[in-house]
């Protein structure tokens, strides 16, 4: 309890009048309780103020409140996603729907072209028969392939005379040991080395 | 008993040799008229012939210049004569081997040429060949040939132009002796 003529509180907060703020003042000065009331609630206020200021929260609100119930659609939807019998009926409903969209918009089948039994059978965008493009073709392929297969006719005369010099000196390496063989063969029969028996023998 | 079977059981093999002694032997082949003697030539005077060949083939070139490739080799016909023949090279060609690879131009020339020049020697040593052969079968008849075949042995490289592949001389014995037979070219 306070023996101030005002509230102590009411000071403290500046809400007394300069005379009654004086009155307050002069008590203040010789009631030791009221002095130290009123040096506890400036302590309090300067631990107030050594907090740290946060805002004030907006919306306060509970979890019993109207705003946390599920919207009807999010109640239907769980209910449909949570039920295996009503996802099915669903998968059925849109495969039939998906059937009966397709027999409805079924497309025309391909026209059977027939062919013509002439050498001219169509006529291209540009105008040109089918003849005349493969002709260019025939023309574009030779012209492109010509440098390759002079080339290649170029190899394979050079393969060609190769072989044939190797053959050559093949033949006339096979005829220098025939003729040497031969040589060696008559030598050693004027030699004497094959005397047929009954020669040089008393009769 | 035991021992006699024995002994008569060894005994049948001597009986069996002593019956194969008494068979006469087949009479001698009835002889009708007298057949002529076959001529015979002996080897080891075909040899002599065939040697003596080798050498005068040699000789028609320098030495070691001709290339005796098959030596004479000759065989007796009977009824018909007597038949020597052989190969040469008229010119030793060139060797052929990896540093010397195929004949040059000059080879060919050369060759050719010295050929040339060689195959009138050759005929002529050819004509002594069969006189010689000819005085050698004493015993052949005269009417019986003597015929010599040389075989001339070319490189494929050569140039055999004007140059016979083969020479042959036949004639009977008494042409031979006389030298009146002909060379032919084959």
């Amino acid at each position: 309890m306070s023996c101030s003529p005002f509230d102590l509180k009411d000071y403290f907060l500046q809400e007394l009048a300069d005379p009654q703020r004086r009155q307050v003042e002069a008590h203040v000065k010789t009631c030791q309780p009221c002095r130290e009331e009123l040096d506890r609630l400036r302590l309090m206020e300067a631990a107030l103020f050594v907090l740290r200021e946060e805002e004030i929260p907006q919306r306060i609100a509970f979890v019993s409140d109207p705003v946390f119930e599920p919207s009807p659609w999010r109640r239907a939807f769980s209910a449909f996603w949570n039920s295996g019998a009503r996802l099915g009926f669903a998968s059925a409903a849109m495969l039939s729907a998906a059937l009966v969209v397709f027999a409805m918009h079924r497309p025309a089948p391909a026209p059977v072209v027939t062919v013509a039994p002439t050498s001219v059978q169509t006529a291209s965008a540009s105008g040109m028969t089918e003849a005349e493009v493969q002709t260019r073709i025939d023309s574009a392929v030779a012209k492109a392939l010509a440098p390759i297969e002079a080339r290649q006719k170029a190899q394979l005369e050079q393969v060609k005379a190769d072989l044939d010099g190797a053959r050559q000196r093949l033949i006339l390496a096979a005829q220098e040991f025939d003729y040497n063989h031969k040589k060696e063969g008559a030598g050693m029969i004027t030699a004497g080395v094959y005397v047929p028996a009954g020669v040089g023998e008393p009769k | 008993m035991k021992t006699a079977a024995l002994i008569f059981a060894a005994l049948l093999p001597l009986g069996a040799q002593m019956a194969s002694r008494a068979v006469p032997s087949p009479a001698p082949p009835v002889v009708g008229t007298p057949t002529q003697k076959a001529l015979k030539i002996s080897i080891s005077t075909l040899y002599g012939i065939e040697r003596n060949c080798d050498d005068k083939l040699r000789g028609i070139g320098e030495p070691n210049t001709v290339d005796l490739l098959g030596a004479t080799r000759g065989v007796y016909l009977a009824d018909y004569g007597a038949v020597f023949s052989a190969e040469i090279s008229m010119v030793t060609p060139p060797a052929i081997y990896p540093f010397h690879p195929a004949a040059t131009k000059e080879d060919v020339v050369s060759v050719h040429q010295r050929k040339l020049q060689r195959l009138p020697r050759l005929k002529e040593a050819m004509k002594e060949m069969m006189k010689m052969a000819a005085t050698t079968l004493a015993t052949m008849p005269d009417n019986q040939q003597i015929v010599l075949a040389v075989r001339l042995d070319n490189m494929k490289w050569e140039d055999i132009s004007g140059l016979p592949g083969m020479l042959t001389i036949k004639a009977d014995r008494r042409s031979a002796l006389t030298g009146n037979f002909q060379i032919e070219e084959e």
